[in-house]
């Protein structure tokens, strides 16, 4: 529109699916292989679109989300701390395990640290009192014990089985 | 076909999340989770896996500013000075006063019970056994300077029987909104030789004393104790080491929760360190924790507890050493740092990240003068409380460390602060 061209002060990534979606470097500059992108000689910052062949635009917008909430609440006050809680119990309440756990490829991919951080930390909360089946079906673990020395480890560890959640 | 499905799903998340998940987990859910594979059963073992728990372990309390505040005898008097150290490498000391009930000529050592909570903390003069005190306890809230006087009050006594009063517990009741202290009063023969009638003496007896009722009530239980006067208070218990009654040579970690008056026991096995100073018990992360020295006293191990009652939860976390020249763990837990008294007095503190000794530049005096320092350790509190004394420093969040009452001998408070 403006005559005089600005240079352009966004970045722009192309999700699996649907459209560009537009992040300021700022928030960019967090997920490293974006960074990487945008270090390399070819990347022209008014022309290039990032393709994202491995995340979706749900969990892009997620992401972004994520990230301008917190670098906007770095405070230590009680309040932000409350209502941090409560964005961040909000966040993790529409995602489904199986969406937890794309989500946390796709912060994985771009690697973003804090938002990995905090997803590892949701999943732990997660499963820290979940039974031992549910824990294999979740990560996809085989069970390579045999019966006996399964047996075995959970008399040793009786203890720790008390109090397990329903799956 | 829907469970091959859902494996599909479920694969893939990478070695490293995996441990970077499994890093943040507490040790119950560890230890069940040892027999889903093998790869996870022996986590504790695994170089990999530990540099991620530490990791997280001491990115807990990460942006606070630590400081130590610490009482030091003056030699040859058993009065004390009050520091308050603090800055990267706690280089920076204020003195500051103690409250009005501690300042008379006739007050001697101070003495500090349990762990720090709600910013206030439990002080105590020296008790003296007899039939009767005129001394209270004093419950200092370090942030509004507001003081609370609890009187010993009046202890029946069979004649020709004095007793004697120890205190165990100082803690906090959410349920109630009530600040709870815990005695263990011990009856004694008098020495006379006047006494014709000889009376066994009574068993020993305890009390709970809730500040909200302001009175002391008896407990109907047998507890253990044992003679280290290690007190930390954890999440509505109250927690010290004891001996089984029927086993002396048994040790146990009570637990004594402030709203049911329920008593834990957990079995300790000291991995043969069986000297009382020279073990700690500490709060490390919203967890129990022991520190015990081993091997010619050059060695330490820190556990952590899984859960309370169970002997094997015990988990071993950390091996330090062998380090030179420390005598004893305060057993004070900060930031990632342990405060050790060592052999020539001087307080050090170990960075169990970097694992580097570092001298504070205080020496613990002790209150007779004498250049031996009695190895009993202090006992600690690692719970941080906001600090507005002295006016001129901004607000602090601060650890004490409490001194065992029968050894005037020592008297080395540490109190680790951290700016909130």
């Amino acid at each position: 529109m403006a005559k005089t061209p600005e240079p352009k002060r966004t970045i722009s990534l192309k999700p699996c699916d649907g459209d560009v979606i537009e992040v300021s470097p700022m928030i960019a500059k967090q997920m490293q292989t974006i960074q990487s992108f945008i270090e390399d000689d070819s990347f022209i910052a008014t022309t290039t679109i990032i393709p994202l062949p491995n995340v979706t635009a749900f969990q892009l917008s997620k992401i972004i989300d994520y990230l301008n909430y917190h670098s906007n609440s770095k405070a230590v006050a009680d309040n932000v701390k409350e209502s941090t809680k409560k964005f961040d119990e909000e966040f993790l309440k529409e995602l489904e395990h199986d969406k937890l756990k794309e989500l946390l490829h796709a912060a994985n991919y771009l690697n973003v640290k804090e938002v990995l951080d905090f997803l590892c930390q949701a999943v732990a909360d997660l499963i820290q009192d979940k039974s031992v089946k549910f824990v294999r079906k979740f990560f996809g673990v085989v069970n390579d014990y045999s019966v006996e020395e399964e047996e075995d480890i959970r008399r040793t560890h009786a203890w720790a089985f008390e109090g397990v959640e329903e799956d | 076909m829907a469970a091959t499905k859902d494996e599909k799903v479920s694969t893939n998340i990478p070695h490293d999340l995996v441990f970077n998940i499994l890093s943040k987990l507490p040790i119950k859910s560890l230890k069940r989770f040892s027999c889903i594979t093998p790869s996870w059963a022996d986590l504790f073992e695994n170089p990999n896996f530990m540099t991620m728990y530490y990791h997280n372990f001491f990115r807990k309390n990460d942006h606070d500013t630590s400081s130590i505040l610490l009482k030091q005898g003056i030699p040859d008097t058993y009065k004390d000075n009050l520091f308050m150290l603090y800055g990267e490498r706690f280089e920076n000391k204020v003195k500051f006063d103690w409250p009005p009930p501690f300042q008379g000529n006739d007050i001697g050592c101070i003495y500090k019970l349990g762990s720090i909570i709600n910013d206030t903390i439990c002080v105590y003069p020296r008790i003296s056994c007899g039939t009767q005190f005129d001394q209270k306890v004093i419950l200092w809230n370090l942030s509004s300077n507001e003081l609370k006087g609890i009187r010993y009050g009046y202890v029946p006594c069979p004649p020709g029987i004095h007793f004697m009063i120890a205190l165990h517990g100082f803690g906090y009741d959410k349920f109630t909104n009530d600040y709870k202290l815990i005695r263990r009063i011990d009856y004694l023969q008098d020495n006379s030789f006047w006494n014709d009638v000889r009376v066994d003496p009574p068993m020993p007896s305890w009390e709970l004393y809730s500040l909200k009722s302001n009175s002391w009530k008896k407990l109907d239980v047998e507890i253990p104790y044992d003679e280290s006067y290690d007190h930390v208070y954890l999440n509505g218990m109250c927690h010290w080491w004891g001996c089984t009654t029927y086993n002396e040579e048994e040790s146990v970690l009570v637990s004594f929760n402030l709203s049911d008056e329920v008593v834990y026991t957990t079995l300790v096995d000291w991995n043969g360190c069986h000297a009382t100073q020279n073990r700690a018990l500490m709060v490390m992360n919203d967890s129990i924790g022991m520190i015990t020295m081993h091997e010619g006293n050059t060695c330490f191990e820190i556990s952590i507890l899984g859960e309370l009652g169970v002997k094997e939860s015990w988990t071993k976390i950390f091996k330090i050493g062998p380090l030179s020249c420390v005598a004893y763990p305060f057993g004070v837990w900060y930031k990632g740092k342990i405060f050790f008294h060592k052999d020539d007095g001087e307080i050090a503190w170990f960075d169990l990240s970097t694992r580097v000794l570092e001298e504070i530049g205080i020496k613990g005096y002790n209150h007779n003068g004498s250049s031996t320092i009695n190895p009993k350790p202090i006992s600690l509190v690692t719970n941080r409380i906001l600090f507005k004394h002295p006016p001129s420093t901004p607000q602090l969040a601060v650890n004490f460390v409490m001194h065992f009452p029968s050894f005037p001998a020592i008297s080395q408070y540490i109190l680790v602060v951290a700016r909130s």
